[in-house]
């Protein structure tokens, strides 16, 4: 159950559910449900005591606000033991939960380093064309504008759960233009690409080897983030018997 | 982290127990808001001030002691807050185990003051030269 929370503070407590739906991501959901009907309960109660009391809505709110950031702590700290307690008794969903942060770390990296480079070959274009070096509009920095703008958008889908194999396939069109368009683009305006295009003797067999790489390497992310039916895990209710660990 | 000594209780488990049997005494029950006022009036009378009890500490330590069968906790029935326009209540309630825990506790406590009482002083008599 979600309760819905009416309070003089609701910024307040809005944003405690908030941190409450960030700490029990992830966790076994009957737990992770029973923690945020608690705190959606204990937020009720202290706004309607807090108001009887006469408080006013500035001090409910820094009051439930000061207690959320003092526990703060506490609640990490029990995130840790329950994903501790679901380690051991899912060793291979553990198992598969890191690797899956992994990948999900990389491709997150990945995207955030294309936009970075997309943004870099952008801006380097726009000052050059400022100068009056080179003409605005070409193809090749049309190309490049619209390739950051798809990357842009492959950041934000691979940093969600629920898009993150579409955004790995999505993130494939803008790395093979990047890349390739980002050092063709380079190459007339900087000094550093320009000597490394003529110097290298393998330089187009060394980019042509990162785009192929970096495309295959996102496929292969794609079909690991793929959404699967995962296997219901059992619910470890405090109901059970308990352990006589105090 | 604290490591607690087998079998002892933390002092904020044992306020938890006698604030929740006070609690139980009057309401048969208690849920974690009434707890974190029990637990900031107490310690308002002892020190002259306090504030209520972090979500996390609370609740942390209260799903501790559940595991560890100090404290039962059931969900209320939810046409009760349905009825009375609100989100169910988690109730709480000091099990016999962990009446038994506090009891030992106390006993502990007292022993170790009686002991640290019954030591001899370590203090120099008046007029004894310091070597």
């Amino acid at each position: 159950m979600t309760a819905t929370v009416s309070s003089p503070a609701s910024r307040a407590v809005v944003a405690v559910l908030v941190w409450c739906d960030l700490y029990t991501r992830n966790l076994d959901s009957a737990i992770a449900e029973q923690r945020r009907d608690e705190i959606a309960s204990d937020l009720y109660e202290h706004s309607v005591w807090a108001r009887e009391q006469g408080h006013p809505a500035s001090t409910i709110s820094l009051a439930i606000v000061s207690r959320a950031m003092r526990g703060a702590g506490a609640d990490l700290s029990w995130r840790r033991a329950q994903q501790r307690r679901e380690a051991l008794a899912y060793p291979a969903y553990a198992r598969q939960r890191r690797a899956n942060g992994a990948v999900s770390a990389a491709l997150a990296a990945f995207a955030f380093l294309l936009l970075a480079w997309g943004t870099y070959v952008t801006g380097r274009i726009s000052a050059t064309v400022a100068q009056g070096t080179i003409e605005p509009w070409s193809q090749t920095s049309a190309v490049l504008l619209a390739s950051t703008a798809l990357a842009a958008c492959g950041l934000v889908l691979v940093l969600r759960n629920k898009t993150r194999a579409l955004g790995a396939l999505w993130l494939m069109a803008p790395t093979a233009l990047l890349i390739q368009a980002g050092l063709y683009q380079l190459y007339s305006i900087s000094v550093t690409v320009g000597w490394f295009t003529l110097a290298m003797r393998n330089w187009t067999f060394a980019v042509n080897l990162l785009t192929a790489g970096s495309l295959i390497v996102l496929l292969a992310a794609a079909i690991w983030a793929w959404p699967t039916r995962t296997p219901p895990r059992t619910v470890h209710s405090t109901t059970t018997e308990p352990e006589r660990t105090y | 982290m604290v490591r607690r000594k087998p079998g002892t209780l933390f002092p904020l488990e044992v306020e938890i127990l006698e604030s929740g049997l006070r609690l139980q005494r009057e309401e048969g029950t208690f849920y974690g808001f009434a707890l974190a006022k029990e637990l900031a009036k107490e310690e308002t009378a002892q020190q002259g001030h306090s504030a209520l009890m972090g979500h996390g500490t609370l609740y942390k330590a209260l799903t501790r002691m559940a595991e560890a069968g100090l404290l039962e906790s059931v969900w209320e029935d939810a046409e009760i807050a349905a009825l009375q326009n609100r989100p169910r209540r988690r109730l709480y309630q000091v099990s016999g185990e962990g009446v038994n825990a506090l009891e030992r506790e106390r006993s502990r406590a007292f022993t170790e003051q009686t002991q640290t009482q019954a030591q001899p002083q370590r203090h120099p008599e008046p007029g004894t030269a310091i070597a």
